[in-house]
């Protein structure tokens, strides 16, 4: 009888950690991933500049009470995750511009905003397919089209590059919520997209999930494992070791 | 395990504590002439309301930040004057200024936040076919303000804390939610708490509340009722227009042809004798601006039938001007190979099985390849080739020196390989484009490129 009887509670004691587990962690565990075209990772499409599409990034804050909005932090985070990615680039001397700079093209602020929406709402439609099958990046099966040389930056751009970012982030009083019963945690994803800046066809795609690090610090976050995924397309500094060696 | 038990009946505490004080009675609006003034000062603002109310200001700074409000005098005087039409002279409720605004995006829909800004997107607007029907969604939207809906609905999901709904909306970057990405790819921008009630839109009950309010409000502003169920009939067919994973809240919550029922029944109890509904050429001429920026969108979208069968209402009610025959010329060549309209067989199970994985597993450009296996599609690009020639050639007899109609044409030409014929047009739009064009350099290129694709020997 008393056999029985713990041999009932280890069972439902299994179960309570099986549920509490499933709904604490995501049970597709996401992976840290890039995907490139042949001709950057084997340096034949040498990257000297690169255009900075506007970094978009969302974070809701998830407490005991549900889930809130965070637009004003939001706003500073794309800013930091731009940041993040730009300083990765400019360690790789890749020249740094800004698709909304009018640079001398003479075009009003109005032309080059209609530009960069006609462009966001192309790579909003593409997207989903990249992230659905990014192997298709090798085969150059996804474009943004040859529009993006309408940017002033294009001209003397080698890559657009897309930065986005969506994450939640609990309340203290959640985090530990969830550690006992399960539920929402930390997370969040930063992807960078690059296209070719004359034609648009998409050329690489990163994906990075963080560590343990806050998420409200990108460098801590998504730096490491940035720069690793940079330098696997041969982008930063790999290439420049390599070019030290001599290769 | 007396621990456990413990965290589980503390959970339980919270959600039911919670309940309680979120729990606030909102009344019934009956059915009437008179718009409802809503809670009005009754209403008790807690702090979650308050940080909602700061949260509407961050949207409104945030599309006002990435230029996704459209500002054109013509456009932005014309809602505001059906807006403060319908409004009338009902009371402001406390902590709210009214704003009415035109959001630049593809999808049909309409929204109004907390602190009183209420967004029309593009889509509806192109959509919508005359000033009447245009009074009825702001009056709806108003309605949703004047009865606290966005508080209540925010109360209440937090209630719920439907917190991996609120992550799947964005599920842009959720692995495995492509469907919910797809319908939110347009308003990406969105703060994914406003994108759930844009998406999943208020309870059932809400949105009948603001349908009545708004019919009401529409009424005493002398506006002819029965255009808000036309409206409803609009919307409804234009879902069947492009395949959509997941109908916007406008679409389905709730059922539209209740709704238009609902809407005539006021109207045979309360249109007034003379009631105003507006010109149809009225309408389009007030909203062009926005439904300019929506065929572009939507040609970035993957929608090129609503494309085609927008820029034909602006072509409709002003043949002469050459910017809308582009337009519809480049509807007609975005087109390609598929039809104006759906075909009998998209309808079925299997046929929106294979639209639903044509959208969401592969692109425009295999999706083309793919529909050119069959004679009829063949015979459909060449049709609509043809139709967008027609048009862009109508641009040029108007307006000889519209420097777009021949880029346009060149990109056309281009596509059906006849080099020589995009060249010419190429260079036509070269001399004619300002010096400060932004595609001067991208024209250029492309004529590099058939100048060099026409002097290669044929294969």
């Amino acid at each position: 009888m008393n056999f029985r009887r713990q041999r009932s509670l280890g069972f439902a004691a299994a179960i309570f950690v099986c549920v509490s587990a499933s709904t604490a962690f995501p049970l597709n565990l996401p992976l840290t991933a890039s995907w490139a075209q042949r001709k950057i990772t084997s340096g034949k499409f040498p990257i000297h500049s690169a255009c900075m599409m506007p970094p978009q990034a969302s974070l809701t804050r998830i407490g005991m009470k549900g889930a809130e909005g965070m637009s004003k932090e939001s706003e500073a985070w794309a800013a930091a995750l731009e940041n993040l990615v730009e300083s990765h680039l400019k360690s790789d001397d890749i020249a740094i511009g800004s698709a909304i700079d009018p640079l001398s093209s003479g075009a009003s602020g109005g032309e080059i905003r209609s530009v960069t929406s006609q462009i966001q709402q192309k790579f909003s439609s593409v997207l989903p397919l990249i992230r659905k099958k990014p192997g298709g990046i090798a085969k150059s099966a996804y474009t943004l089209g040859d529009q993006v040389g309408m940017l002033p930056c294009s001209e003397n751009s080698d890559i657009l590059v897309f930065v986005q970012g969506v994450g939640q982030v609990v309340t203290q009083a959640r985090a530990t919520m969830t550690l006992f019963v399960g539920g929402p945690a930390e997370d969040a994803t930063l992807l960078v997209t690059i296209a070719d800046a004359k034609t648009g066809e998409v050329l690489g795609f990163i994906q990075v999930y963080p560590g343990d690090a806050s998420l409200l610090d990108a460098e801590e976050a998504f730096g490491q494992k940035l720069y690793q995924q940079l330098a696997d397309m041969n982008i930063g500094s790999a290439r420049k070791r390599a070019a030290a060696r001599g290769h | 395990m007396s621990r456990i038990l413990t965290a589980i009946f503390l959970f339980a505490s919270f959600g039911l504590l919670e309940a309680q004080q979120a729990s606030v009675p909102s009344q019934p609006t009956p059915i009437g002439v008179h718009p409802s003034e809503g809670p009005g000062a009754a209403f008790q603002f807690t702090k979650a309301d308050t940080n909602l109310r700061a949260e509407a200001d961050a949207i409104d700074a945030q599309f006002e930040n990435r230029a996704l409000v459209l500002h054109d005098p013509g456009l932005q005087a014309f809602v505001d004057t059906v807006g403060k039409r319908v409004l009338g002279d009902r009371p402001v409720p406390e902590k709210v200024t009214y704003r009415f605004l035109v959001l630049c995006d593809p999808t049909v829909n309409a929204f109004a936040l907390p602190n009183g800004s209420v967004y029309i997107t593009t889509g509806l607007l192109a959509l919508l076919e005359s000033e009447a029907q245009l009074a009825g969604v702001l009056g709806h939207e108003t309605a949703h303000i004047y009865e606290r809906h966005p508080y209540l609905e925010n109360r209440s999901i937090r209630k719920k804390t439907v917190v991996s709904e609120i992550i799947a909306a964005a599920a842009a970057f959720v692995p495995g939610g492509y469907a919910a990405w797809l319908a939110t790819a347009a308003t990406a921008n969105i703060s994914t708490l406003l994108l759930v009630e844009s998406i999943y839109g208020y309870s059932r009950e809400m949105e009948s509340q603001a349908d009545r309010d708004g019919l009401a409000a529409m009424t005493v502003a002398g506006y002819d009722p029965r255009a808000m169920a036309v409206a409803f009939e609009l919307l409804d067919q234009d879902r069947t227009l492009e395949y959509e994973p997941r109908p916007t809240f406008y679409h389905d919550h709730p059922n539209l042809t209740k709704r238009r029922e609902e809407a005539l029944a006021f109207a045979d109890a309360h249109t007034p004798a003379s009631s105003r509904i507006g010109l149809k050429m009225d309408y389009v001429n007030a909203v062009a601006p926005a439904i300019v920026f929506n065929i572009n969108a939507d040609i970035e979208s993957r929608r090129p039938r609503t494309t085609v069968a927008r820029a034909t209402r602006l072509v409709d009610a002003f043949p002469g001007d050459p910017q809308y025959q582009v337009l519809l010329g480049d509807s007609y060549r975005t087109l390609g190979a598929k039809t104006t309209v759906p075909t009998p067989d998209e309808f079925t199970p299997d046929g929106e099985n294979k639209q639903r994985k044509q959208v969401l597993k592969i692109t425009e450009e295999e999706e083309q390849k793919a529909l050119l296996k069959t004679p009829e599609s063949q015979g459909t690009l060449r049709e609509n080739q043809a139709k967008a020639e027609k048009a862009f050639l109508a641009a040029i007899e108007r307006n000889p020196e519209y420097a777009l109609a021949y880029r346009e044409l060149g990109f056309l030409y281009q596509d059906e390989s006849r080099f020589a014929d995009a060249a010419i047009n190429y260079r036509h739009y070269l001399q004619l484009a300002a010096d400060t064009s932004l595609d001067r350099l991208r024209i250029g290129r492309r004529l590099a490129e058939v100048e060099k694709l026409q002097a290669a020997p044929p294969h």
